[in-house]
């Protein structure tokens, strides 16, 4: 278990823990649902990061490793390596204005809940555009790399 | 010590890669930095508007009677000053501040998702205009307070599309700040550079990994309360209604279940400046690394226990559930508050105006934090409940938390964000007005709510020994105001003719320091082997010096003798 796994393990215990005893002091029922989704969300979480751990390769603790981890008890921190792999360093995305287009369209849309269908429908289409665009820059990036105009370069690997 | 080039297959010279700062640049940009500082601007933007309202409520409350508007008028008023300061800017500017320094703090080139994270700052952007623009509407903005109560919020007693704009943008800035969330969560745990183990990140970067998990939990409540209001309002649905078989006090129950965790995602990031600020100017490392980042969990977890303590008098909650969680907070944020005096404890302590802002939040986060554990006690909130006494607690706790903290981060990161320093002259008399002036503003309110002024009133009988108190606050509310402009006017010249400030000006612990001022767009062109939780203080001093940490061993090197 990595200490990501253990960070929304605890949360998830906490949250468990947290609605069964509150039920039972309360009977309150919104409480009791609430802290029963805190507890399972990021149960969830840290049962795929322990799965996706052990995929890609990582070591099984012995049970005592875990509990010591879970309890936040120090354990020896490796060394730092001596060199970078390329791919460890994150590939920045071009500048894009869908974000912004994203953005504007989810405001228009709800906007038109107070003020009518006409800017439901507008907002909707800015959205739809938005996202065109989003994609196609991503696919783009991935086709031809991080270069402002295709001309710039020929197809390549993909980033990622 | 060695420091290692990054390969440049990653960082390609590419035309974009030349520091342009543009309008177009910032409206398309994907860098994290950029995208920071844009957050930083807005934030400050609505501080400042919200500040502007909360001088008109003190103007209007330094004389008994009605002066200056109408009850009506003061509701809107202080109703959007707690809108703006607590969901717009207090939630936001933190997260700008973690857009900018989280990748920095963890030698990263960005956030996992970077065109997410421009998307979700234009979220922010568009949702608070949104609610600012009920301004502008025929029957004026929102006047429900900041917690938008069934049946004061609904549409039998609030009229007008003010309430339902109120609605609308802050659920659109609610989907900003989850996919913000989501974004930062990632990146602390998935970009994290190789030897950057969780246990040696900066604490600022814990509290940003914590705040923003509160935020994905804390968020759909919320946006799930905004949803049923907006239903009730403008489509009959009976959520708060009792007579069809609704019920007001679920709504107190899931906006809490939002409210109270929000206190803590608007402080948390406040704690994780003053835990990079006090080691740095102490000449010490941080006392207690791993009890502050469990403390910290400590808090957050618990913050989601203690939802129904504002709701005790309603007679409808367990009183010792809510009352013992609420106790039980208190433990890891005194935690907190003995480490950074140990931090300090025989350490050679320069007096900047960035260490000045930190002492200043200890004392006036002490003073909150400690009034909240009389507030978590139902007999003593029985009696203060809706009174100025509980005002004053919470300004003490969010402006000794957030804002002396956010301060003492800008005169401490301004230099890496700008490449230049700002004033100490104008910070110190920044400082000082801010300090005297808050204490001035909130201090009499205790005394005032002890005396039983309720709140949210704009009009009280004179003759009751609260004018004084009333005026002083209010003359300290002017203060705390004018005490910004210095602020103001400091950033406006050191960017521009402010002394050049090196990558590592005030010797710092943390990896953004390792990187020039301000950082290339892709943040490092070499970074150094990462072997404890103070990488730039090791590769100042490395081998032999007694503090550097060299082996890799263990990450603790406040755990041996001296």
């Amino acid at each position: 278990m990595t200490d990501e796994a253990a960070i929304l393990l605890r949360i998830s215990l906490f949250g468990l823990a947290a609605a069964i005893v509150y039920w039972f002091v309360s009977y309150e029922p919104f409480g009791t649902v609430a802290l029963l989704v805190l507890g399972l969300g990021p149960g969830f979480a840290a049962l795929f990061a322990i799965r996706q751990h052990r995929r890609a390769g990582g070591p099984k603790d012995p049970f005592w490793d875990t509990v010591r981890r879970l309890a936040g008890l120090p354990r020896a921190d490796p060394e730092g390596p001596a060199e970078y792999e390329a791919d460890e360093v994150a590939v920045i995305p071009l500048p894009s204005i869908w974000p912004l287009g994203f953005s504007l369209g989810i405001a228009i849309l709800t906007t038109g809940f107070i003020f009518g269908l006409w800017l439901i429908v507008l907002g909707l289409g800015v959205v739809a555009v938005s996202l065109g665009g989003w994609l196609a820059a991503i696919n783009r990036e991935n086709l031809y790399g991080r270069v402002l105009k295709d001309s710039d370069a020929g197809p390549h690997e993909p980033n990622r | 010590m060695a420091t290692t080039e990054l390969p440049s297959p990653a960082l390609p010279e590419a035309p974009h890669e030349a520091p342009r700062n543009g309008l177009i640049d910032y409206i398309t940009t994907v860098d994290h930095k950029k995208i920071g500082i844009l957050y930083i601007y807005t934030a400050f933007g609505i501080f400042l508007l919200g500040g502007i309202l909360a001088m008109l409520v003190r103007a209007e409350l330094a004389k008994p009677g009605l002066q200056y508007m109408s009850e009506n008028t003061y509701n809107q008023i202080f109703s959007m000053h707690g809108t703006l300061m607590i969901f717009l800017f207090a939630a936001q500017v933190s997260t700008g501040l973690a857009n900018y320094f989280v990748p920095l703090q963890i030698g990263a080139a960005d956030v996992a998702f970077p065109r997410l994270n421009a998307m979700s700052y234009w979220t922010y952007l568009f949702g608070s205009l949104i609610v600012i623009s009920s301004f502008f509407v025929a029957g004026g903005p929102a006047a429900a307070a900041w917690t938008a109560y069934p049946p004061l919020s609904d549409s039998r007693y609030l009229q007008g599309a003010g309430m339902d704009l109120w609605i609308i943008g802050l659920a659109v800035v609610g989907i900003g700040g989850i996919a913000g969330a989501i974004n930062l969560v990632t990146t602390i745990f998935t970009m994290r550079v190789p030897g950057m183990t969780m246990f040696r990140i900066p604490l600022f970067a814990w509290t940003v990994l914590v705040t923003q998990l509160l935020i994905m939990f804390a968020f759909p409540p919320l946006t799930v309360a905004l949803a049923t209001l907006f239903l009730e309002r403008n489509f009959g649905a009976a959520f708060y209604d009792p007579t069809v078989g609704g019920s007001p006090v679920l709504w107190q129950h899931v906006f809490w279940f939002f409210g109270h965790p929000e206190v803590y995602i608007v402080i948390l990031p406040g704690f994780g400046m003053i835990s990079e600020v006090i080691p740095v100017f102490s000449r010490k490392p941080l006392f207690g690394y791993r009890a502050l980042v469990f403390a910290t969990f400590g808090i957050g977890a618990l913050s989601f226990g203690v939802w129904a303590h504002h709701m005790f008098a309603t007679g409808q909650v367990n009183l010792p559930w809510f009352s013992i969680m609420s106790f039980l907070i208190a433990v890891p944020t005194g935690i907190k508050v003995f480490n950074w005096v140990a931090t300090m404890w025989r350490g050679s302590i320069t007096f900047t105006t960035s260490m000045l802002m930190a002492l200043g939040f200890l004392a006036v986060f002490l003073v909150g934090g400690i009034t909240g554990v009389f507030l978590a006690s139902p007999p003593i909130d029985f009696a203060v409940n809706d009174t100025y006494y509980v005002v004053a607690h919470f300004h003490y706790v969010m402006v000794g938390g957030l804002l002396f903290a956010l301060f003492a981060g800008i005169y401490f990161w301004f230099p890496k964000m700008s490449g230049r320093f700002l004033s100490e002259g104008w910070g110190k008399l920044h400082f000082w007005r801010l300090f005297v002036g808050f204490n001035l503003t909130f201090f009499p309110q205790f005394i005032l709510g002890l005396q039983g002024m309720p709140r949210r009133v704009a009009n009280y009988q004179g003759n009751l020994g609260w004018d004084g108190l009333n005026l002083t606050s209010s003359l300290g509310a002017f203060l705390t105001g004018i005490s910004t402009l210095p602020f103001l006017w400091n950033v406006f010249v050191s960017l521009r003719k402010g002394k050049p400030a090196p990558g590592d000006p005030w010797e710092g612990n943390s990896l953004e320091w390792t990187t020039s001022s301000p950082p290339p767009p892709h943040n490092f062109h070499e970074l150094p082997e990462i072997r404890s939780e103070r990488p730039a203080f090791d590769l100042r001093h490395g081998a032999g010096h007694p503090g550097g940490h060299t082996g890799p061993e263990t990450s603790y090197p406040s755990r041996g003798r001296r």
